[in-house]
């Protein structure tokens, strides 16, 4: 399974930025064959991990510093695959080790927020955080079955 | 995100059109909770054409629902999408929130 496409961009932390970002990620896949109810599926992970650094990385004041959103996209027999990985050295922070919300609480005991980690843990195959050189470095696996083009 | 908002008999019904993501979500949310400043109102968001929803959307309709309930309001969806769908199954909310098949049932849930 080849590497079909590549994207490496560098992103800010306001919504102009973000937005031109998975406009980039959603082309891709679009490139790739995956058709538009798995790309929103695809997008939705894509947000909640880019706004996320956006948001909490650094103190609200301030502007970003690195942070960079890099996705692998490969086309096989199974379908698509995409490796997406987002980069930045703001404060730690790992989203694997988040608690779980729970899902089965009614209405009234429903956090208002706190979900987005959770769609991205589920709607991915694979997750991976690693700190290293002061930096932080949180990838999924995300696959789509489509029929070999 | 383009809202259309009618009122007929005593229920608002917005009909979305577009994505209900981090970029979107201010003018739905003032739009969708200025639904319940009247107590007791029957709110339904038409999801046909939402092509998806992100956390920050859920974040509106968790509300919306959560005013609906404490102001003895009213509050349901039609026609959600497999993409919005699965998102909806992932947080929990298919099974707490009330959800129609189309317009019809959406109105009986809020007892139109």
């Amino acid at each position: 399974m080849g590497v079909l496409q590549r994207i490496d961009s560098a992103c800010g932390r306001d919504g102009t930025e973000i937005a031109a970002v998975l406009h980039r990620l959603e082309d891709a896949l679009a490139e790739a064959g995956c058709p538009p109810p798995r790309r929103a599926a695809f997008l939705v992970v894509a947000e909640e991990m880019v706004t996320n650094v956006a948001r909490h990385a650094w103190p609200a004041d301030e502007p970003a510093g690195v942070f960079t959103v890099s996705a692998a996209i490969r086309r096989g027999l199974a379908g698509i695959e995409v490796l997406l990985a987002v980069e930045d050295d703001g404060v730690p922070f790992d989203p694997t080790a988040r608690p779980v919300p729970d899902t089965e609480a009614p209405i009234e005991r429903r956090l208002v927020g706190g979900l987005g980690i959770h769609l991205v843990m589920q709607m991915t195959e694979w997750q991976c955080y690693r700190r290293d050189a002061g930096r932080n470095r949180f990838a999924v696996a995300w696959r789509c079955a489509v029929p070999p083009g | 995100m383009d809202i259309f908002t009618q009122a007929i008999d005593g229920v608002v019904l917005h009909r979305l059109k577009g994505r209900l993501d981090n970029s979107t979500t201010g003018t739905a949310e003032g739009t969708i909770l200025g639904s319940f400043s009247t107590p007791a109102s029957r709110v339904i968001l038409d999801m046909r054409d939402v092509a998806y929803v992100s956390s920050a959307g859920l974040r509106v309709v968790l509300m919306a629902a959560k005013r609906a309930r404490a102001s003895d309001g009213r509050f349901a969806l039609f026609g959600l999408p497999a993409a919005v769908q699965e998102v909806f199954d992932i947080s929990g909310f298919s099974k707490v929130l009330s959800i129609g098949l189309g317009e019809d049932d959406a109105r009986r849930l809020v007892g139109a």
